[in-house]
């Protein structure tokens, strides 16, 4: 409620908030989404909303647009409350969202995607000539030049944003929330769109902006609000502000501090070896060794290459070029299936590509167990039940029983299933890409003690993540991956946040920290 | 041949299966020049015509073949990768389900069942009708949704599809009881299957909007 109220004042043109939403909570099964979250928005400001992989941006901006409904809390529209929000009342005040998955139809034309919706009609015929007007009118506000007539499927990512504004701005329009608008464009791209971001301000209409790309922020904000495990931490002027101290906002201490234990030391021998690995699109050439024993974390910017290392290590993607060395013997793992032989489990980025959603926690923990609960392909009840049995009481994973759906757990106890999935066969080489996004900060920390046991039994562990201060907290030592390539490897003293970032964006070390 | 087709080219399973169904069907239309076959031996009608303990053969062939699939997906490996691959193929190649196999195996499986129940028929009116199966693939495809398998892949049992089976049997023969036109029986099967794949879309829908609604909880931020 403090940063609300904060929020309301440091509207310093005198306006007052066009939009507020105070005291907001939403929970779905036992993850706080969003705990008491405040954000207050005025007329002609561009407002970022700032926070890591799960701080609450995008559910607050969903509850803006009445898509989801709040579980507490309470909507101001121009100071009025509103007795509730839902999508066709927010469509009326002029709330429109620009989601990161764009809603342009590809086989449409430019100005068929901008008329989508609202098309002009007379006896149900449409009227191209107006369309057509409409549409170069409707472009030429947002100062940009698109041929009408191309297919939109043709346009690149940053054109067909631009549609999409231009759709919004067809009709009525009063705040635009934009999510990660900048995630897939290049610089001169993110140049032109800041520069109709600005217009639309100019135009008295209120943007909010999400983004985590720190210099971007700086950039084009007014006011930034940064939240962090679905709470506001607080609502400063972009101006008045260093770019360290919004990151301090956004990590906060918790984590490191939650996870103070010792690192294992790991072993001599190198278990798995990469060696100039390349893919069809993406590597450019990645090499590391991999200890027994050792958390080896894996860190880059979005595009760097992070799942793809991971998916062409587990053979789930061809790889063009480069060697793999499992036990100082090459191998190339064709396909998962040949993978899991040689002691490899892959958790991947994202959990629908790892759970069967509707099987029990027994079936999705043996998943992967075929050979192993039967072995003349007949199924050894007991013995799965057993195993599965031990597998979800060593993970303390927190289910009813064995026999539960797997998507009655939380996302936190869903990942264990999932790495339970690789323990039951004993995998000794983990592949973990991402493996805490989007679990809540508890189940974070449960499932990096779970990491480090596995490494002093003897496991050894390859893991990227987003969130940096993660790595620095867990991994023995850094891989830093720039556009596709290993740019070096940090440990000991040199791992350190600075250095990480500067070899992440730039591909260089900062003072030859890197070895 | 269905599994050539499907598995390595990624057709539609419906769509291989009804093609080639016409590919043969056609084809023994050629071969017989569309008159029926008669003249089959003793031993052969007695296969489907006959019965043993006082049950009909064919109620003994369904008891069996039931209680070996049943077996079959309760109890093996490849009935537990079939659900794996139905439901997330992702995440079973992930998981080194060798998914291609399994799919052939099933096509195999299935063609292996529909040539034993062509024989059963044939054994039964003791000769071979060109016409006789037609409209069967409909009512197979009726039973099944009926018995709660989702077309997209990933749900139903066994059992499920006895109970559809029985439904459709039931209802074609209570409505043949009540002198019910065949014309108006065949409208009747279409009106069932649009009903029952209804119900199962209104159910998945919900499904998946409660579904989302805990995804967004699951990374409830930016993705």
């Amino acid at each position: 409620m403090t940063a609300s109220i904060r929020a309301t004042d440091g509207v310093s043109e005198g306006s007052s908030p066009l939009l507020r939403l105070a005291g907001v909570t939403l929970a779905f099964g036992g993850v706080r989404a969003l705990d008491g979250a405040s954000f207050a928005v005025a007329p002609g400001e561009i407002h970022t909303l700032l926070g890591e992989n799960g701080a609450g941006k995008s559910t607050l901006v969903k509850v803006m647009a009445g898509v989801l409904r709040p579980d507490a809390g309470r909507v101001f529209w121009e100071n009025v409350e509103l007795d509730h929000l839902d999508i066709s009342v927010a469509r009326r005040l002029g709330i429109r969202i620009i989601y990161q998955r764009l809603s342009t139809v590809a086989h449409l034309s430019v100005a068929e995607n901008l008329a989508l919706g609202r098309e002009p009609t007379r006896f149900g015929i449409i009227l191209r000539q107006r369309e057509r007007r409409d549409a170069a009118a409707a472009l030429e506000r947002l100062g940009v030049s698109l041929d009408l007539d191309r297919q939109a499927g043709a346009l690149s990512v940053a054109e067909r944003q631009l549609i999409e504004i231009g759709r919004a701005l067809q009709g009525h329009l009063r705040v635009l929330v934009m999510d990660e608008p900048t995630a897939s464009l290049g610089e001169r791209e993110v140049e032109r769109l800041f520069g109709v971001i600005r217009s639309l301000r100019t135009g008295g209409i209120a943007v909010i902006f999400i983004s985590h790309k720190l210099a971007e922020v700086m950039t084009i904000s007014d006011r930034v609000t940064v939240l962090r495990d679905g709470r506001t931490i607080d609502t400063v002027s972009a101006r008045a502000t260093s770019s360290s101290r919004l990151v301090e906002m956004m990590v906060g201490r918790a984590i490191a501090q939650g996870f103070q234990e010792e690192r294992g030391s790991p072993g001599t021998e190198v278990v798995l070896e990469a060696r100039d690995l390349w893919t069809e699109s993406v590597l450019r050439g990645v090499s590391f060794a991999l200890y027994r024993g050792e958390i080896l974390g894996v860190y880059g910017l979005m595009g760097s290459g992070r799942t793809e290392l991971a998916r062409a290590l587990f053979g789930a993607d061809r790889l063009a070029a480069g060697q793999v060395l499992v036990d100082g013997r090459i191998v190339a793992p064709g396909s998962p299936a040949e993978a899991k032989h040689l002691g490899m489990g892959l958790v991947p980025e994202e959990r629908p590509q790892s759970v069967f959603d509707e099987l029990s926690v027994r079936e999705n923990i043996s998943s992967a167990s075929g050979d192993l609960i039967a072995p003349a392909g007949i199924i050894r009840g007991g013995k799965e039940r057993r195993l599965a049995s031990r597998i979800v009481d060593s993970l303390g994973v927190r289910t009813t029983t064995i026999e539960a759906p797997l998507r009655s757990l939380s996302g936190g106890n869903q990942q264990k299933v999932v790495l339970g999935k690789w323990l039951m066969r004993e995998a000794r080489i983990l592949i973990m890409d991402d493996p805490t996004a989007g679990v809540d900060v508890g189940a974070k920390l449960e499932i990096y003690r779970l990491i480090r046991r596995q490494t002093r039994d003897g496991a050894s562990v390859l893991m990227s993540s987003s969130e940096l201060p993660e790595l620095l907290a867990i991994a023995n030592r850094i891989l830093v991956l720039h556009q596709g390539r290993s740019v070096g490897i940090l440990c000991g003293e040199a791992m350190t946040q600075r250095n990480v970032l500067h070899l992440a964006v730039r591909g260089v070390a900062a003072g030859g920290a890197a070895d | 041949m269905n599994a050539v087709l499907a598995v390595p080219f990624g057709i539609n399973s419906v769509i291989a299966t009804l093609g080639t169904l016409y590919v043969a069907r056609g084809t023994a239309q050629l071969l017989t020049g569309g008159v029926a076959v008669y003249g089959v031996p003793d031993e052969y009608q007695a296969f489907g015509g006959g019965s043993m303990f006082g049950i009909p053969n064919p109620v003994l062939v369904m008891l069996i073949v039931v209680i070996a699939f049943v077996s079959l997906e309760r109890f093996t490996l490849l009935g537990r990768y079939a659900v794996a691959v139905g439901s997330n193929p992702e995440a079973s190649y992930l998981s080194g389900v060798p998914g291609r196999r399994i799919q052939a195996a099933l096509y195999v499986l299935t063609g292996t069942m529909a040539g034993l129940a062509g024989v059963m028929l044939s054994s039964r009116l003791s000769s071979g009708q060109i016409n006789t199966g037609v409209g069967f693939e409909f009512d197979v495809i009726v039973a099944t949704v009926l018995g709660g398998t989702s077309l997209a892949g990933g749900e139903g049992t066994v059992a499920g599809m006895v109970i559809g089976a029985l439904i459709i049997g039931v209802l074609a023969n209570g409505l043949n009881l009540l002198g019910v036109p065949s014309f108006w029986q065949t409208v009747a099967q279409g009106v069932v299957l649009v009903l029952a794949v209804g119900l199962d879309v209104f159910l998945r829908q919900r499904l998946a909007a409660r579904r989302r609604r805990a995804e967004t909880a699951g990374r409830h931020g930016s993705a």
